[in-house]
């Protein structure tokens, strides 16, 4: 394959690729957020 | 005893060795007067004139009357850091302890602009084949647009490192260069109403448990998808590790601080060992700097653009301001805080930092995820 063409399917499937990643770690952090929910803020005490 | 034998420096330097010299002192003046990234530029600067004085101990020389190869203490770190790949992994394990993922806990979804912003990346590898780069090379000169020094370093030392010196100079330099990159680009993809656009920022706290076991999900999803990535991504979220697990704290200040600069140190002098006259003044050297600013120009194009097209979908009131599309490079804090300060410039009382901010980290995961993606994917093409 020439560089072009190569670099054009690496730049369709990496593209893709980082989508993909980033969604699963997105889908991992509202996973690991609901199981484990932060303290919710305190308002203020007069 | 002739002057040719008591001077023989002065006998065999040429213009290219005076020219390398000037940009060693170029790097140095950049790094002092103007403070772009001196950590990294300054033993870069320093180093560019080391190995430029003609017969220098600095890099190894063949003796010519033995012929034996006279070890150079650079060329020696260049080979026990860089050309195995241990300085950047290390400078991850800094990077790692030095990351706050809390933000991204309040806003998960800006990760994905973490992945947009990375465009430039790929569309430098396609302009740079398009110049006579092999796909090795045009991979490592992409990946500049990862605007992550330790990455950029990683794959070029590992694709093509004979370009590692002027890879190195251009990432550093368009990293420390991004306020004035920026701004223009993303001026001229959005209107002012678009620049306008209020984000509701909820305040909310992150467990603690939430903040350790992120670390280790990323570490084995990423192990398990792509493994060879691993060691890109493992090793900053050891780092991350370190700092989130509260007992460790020792080792996080350590990592943070003695680690992150005596590596910089080292890695900036031994990165200095490739950027001899003969490797350096070259045409392919005005190119890759020319694509490294075509990476970052694309970087802020593909997070701004995929903004907008979010927004397509999201009803009114919900809307992201695609400035914030442009803080998913690596950059860290630079791209947030500049992408605040043009939202502020528009209307003082929109606050976007916190948004931004949460981009600017997932542009940290992204950068080191394109870096190992392009790590897997260029030699399957090349079999």
């Amino acid at each position: 394959m020439d560089p072009f063409n190569a670099a054009l399917k690496i730049t369709a499937i990496g593209m893709a690729g980082i989508f993909v990643f980033m969604f699963i770690f997105y889908l991992s952090i509202r996973l690991i957020d609901k199981f484990f929910p932060g303290e919710a803020p305190s308002g203020n005490q007069s | 005893m002739n002057i040719q034998e008591l001077l023989p420096v002065l006998f065999n330097i040429t213009w290219q060795h005076l020219l390398m010299i000037c940009v060693g002192i170029v790097l140095i003046y950049l790094a002092i007067a103007k403070q772009y990234e001196p950590t990294l530029l300054l033993p870069m600067g320093f180093g560019a004139i080391l190995v430029n004085i003609p017969l220098t101990s600095a890099i190894t020389q063949i003796d010519p009357e033995t012929g034996k190869a006279i070890e150079g203490a650079l060329s020696v770190f260049y080979e026990a850091g860089i050309a195995n790949e241990v300085f950047p992994l290390l400078i991850f394990i800094a990077i790692g302890a030095m990351i706050d993922f809390g933000p991204l806990f309040k806003n998960p979804f800006l990760l994905l602009f973490g992945a947009a912003a990375q465009f430039g990346i790929f569309f430098t590898i396609i302009a740079a084949t398009t110049m006579g780069f092999d796909l090795k090379e045009a991979a490592s000169i992409g990946i500049i647009g990862a605007a992550d020094g330790p990455t950029s370093i990683f794959v070029s030392s590992r694709f093509a490192p004979d370009l590692l010196g002027p890879i190195s100079v251009a990432a550093y330099s368009y990293m420390a260069l991004v306020p004035i990159i920026q701004p223009p680009v993303i001026r001229l993809l959005t209107s002012k109403k678009e620049r306008l656009i209020r984000m509701d920022a909820q305040p909310k706290t992150v467990s603690r448990t939430a903040l350790i076991l992120f670390p280790i999900i990323v570490t084995v999803i990423a192990g398990i998808v792509a493994p060879s990535s691993i060691a890109l991504i493992g090793f900053l979220m050891f780092g991350n590790l370190i700092r989130e697990c509260g007992v460790l704290n020792k080792l996080s200040l350590s990592a943070q601080n003695e680690l992150a600069s005596l590596v910089t140190i080292l890695l900036g002098i031994s990165i200095a060992s490739t950027m001899t006259a003969e490797r350096f003044v070259r045409l392919d050297t005005l190119m890759i700097i020319g694509l490294g600013l075509v990476a970052f120009i694309f970087d802020t194009f593909g997070g701004v653009m995929f903004a907008k097209l979010v927004n397509v979908f999201r009803p009114e009131g919900k809307k992201i301001n695609p400035m914030i599309g442009a803080c998913g490079i690596s950059a860290f804090p630079m791209s947030a805080r500049v992408v605040h300060n043009m939202g502020q410039k528009e209307d003082q009382y929109n606050f976007l930092l916190m948004h931004a901010v949460s981009s600017n980290v997932g542009g940290q995961i992204g950068s080191v995820v394109a870096g190992g993606l392009i790590l897997a994917l260029v030699p399957l093409l090349l079999l």
